[in-house]
């Protein structure tokens, strides 16, 4: 039967053999414990969204985390400087209401040629010199101060060079002269 | 696929096509005749009943969640992977963790798995890749086959002694096979599989392939030729 020829029908001879012979079978045990693998498996494919549960949990806390710390330290610069820039930002708003109200209380009318210059202030450039003021012209006559503010109103206002002459006055006027 | 399909057990849902045809359309003409089906739909079910569900279907309904869908798919190649694996390691502790190391790479790929070739391409493709790494993780296997192990298959006493040793000769021919031409015999006898099936999962050309299970047939003829007479000992390896 058995001859060595090389062809399909030997082959066959040979397969057949050995199926006839091969016999195993796959052990029980081994059986149920791919099954209840594979039955395990099946189920938690209904909550497979929780696979991405914990990395989103730990996402958030992070994120919060974050935003809490750049918070505290101020890391975003939402608040602005308590000094610098900012105080002078005020100080310029203050005086220019200071010296806008200063202004209106005088009133429209008030002129260098109406005053009486003996009523009025010391420090004012009235006192000191004649009034060469252009676009503080009322502010002088408060004094000092009202006039630094409507310079720095000038400036405020984006009129550089109006405060500059006003400043370059004010100096003249008040040159070797206490406030 | 029918020589595939060696299953002695049949899981929920699995049909043996052979034997469950005739009773099928049997079934279904009596149902016709009885006024409860029409006759298409008596057709019908008889075809239902004896075109088996393809194993890729079985992985992709699994894939979904059906896990009845996965045991009858078990049920149809648990013993043939077996018994591959117990020929291709030689030893049975072996081919045990092989088998359910191999079980669980599927159920693993159960989510990517794409019917672009047959189930079993794939699954023998995947036990020959454990088989692989088993052998290269774990020289403790080592050594070759234990006969007692390897003939184990729950036959009784009773059966012929001539048959006992025939079936030794055969499986110490087949361990002295070389790999390639074992596989591509186990391939070939276990899974079913054609020359270009089998060419597929070992990764070489159809004449290769062919080349290889031709060897393997003709040095097993050899060896059992050789082999007839107990007191020749010896195996002709070429």
């Amino acid at each position: 039967m058995i001859d060595g020829e090389i062809g399909s029908s030997a082959e066959q001879d040979v397969g057949k053999l050995y199926r006839s012979l091969a016999k195993e079978k796959a052990p029980e045990p081994l059986d149920q414990r791919v099954l209840q693998h594979a039955k395990r498996a099946a189920k938690r494919e209904d909550t497979r969204w929780l696979r991405w549960l914990r990395p989103a949990i730990a996402g958030a806390v992070v994120s919060i985390s974050l935003i809490v710390v750049a918070g505290q330290f101020d890391l975003w610069n939402l608040t602005p400087p308590a000094s610098g820039d900012g105080d002078v930002v005020q100080d310029f708003d203050d005086a220019a209401r200071e010296s806008s109200a200063r202004i209106r209380e005088f009133g429209g009318a008030v002129t260098p040629q109406v005053l009486n210059p003996d009523s009025l202030p010391a420090d004012t450039y009235q006192n000191v010199a004649p009034s060469t003021s252009t676009y503080c012209r009322e502010a002088q006559i408060a004094g000092r101060a009202a006039w630094e503010a409507c310079i720095s109103a000038l400036h405020t206002s984006g009129r550089d060079a109006e405060a500059n002459e006003e400043r370059r006055k004010l100096h003249a006027a008040f040159a070797n002269k206490s406030p | 696929m029918i020589r595939g399909l060696r299953s002695r057990t049949h899981g929920v849902g699995s049909v043996a096509v052979s034997s469950g045809s005739a009773a099928a359309v049997s079934v279904g003409r009596g149902l016709r005749d009885a006024g409860s089906l029409s006759a298409n739909e008596a057709v019908a079910y008889a075809h239902s009943m004896t075109t088996p569900v393809s194993d890729s279907a079985l992985m992709l309904r699994y894939a979904d969640g059906d896990a009845a869908a996965f045991e009858t798919l078990y049920r149809r190649h648990n013993d043939a992977l077996f018994r591959y694996l117990l020929r291709l390691c030689g030893s049975r502790a072996m081919a045990e963790d092989v088998y359910q190391e191999a079980w669980t790479r599927i159920i693993r790929a159960r989510e990517r798995y794409r019917p672009t070739a047959k189930f079993t391409t794939f699954l023998y493709r995947v036990a020959q890749n454990c088989f692989i790494d088993g052998t290269r993780r774990n020289r403790r296997y080592g050594g070759g086959p234990a006969p007692a192990d390897l003939l184990c298959d729950g036959s009784g006493p009773e059966e012929a002694t001539e048959r006992a040793n025939l079936r030794q000769r055969l499986f110490d021919a087949l361990a002295d096979l070389p790999f390639e031409q074992r596989d591509a015999f186990l391939l070939h006898e276990e899974a079913g599989l054609s020359i270009d099936d089998i060419a597929h999962t070992t990764g070489v050309n159809r004449e290769t392939a062919k080349s290889r299970l031709r060897y393997a047939n003709v040095k097993l003829k050899k060896a059992l030729a050789e082999n007839a007479n107990p007191a020749a000992h010896g195996s002709d390896h070429d």
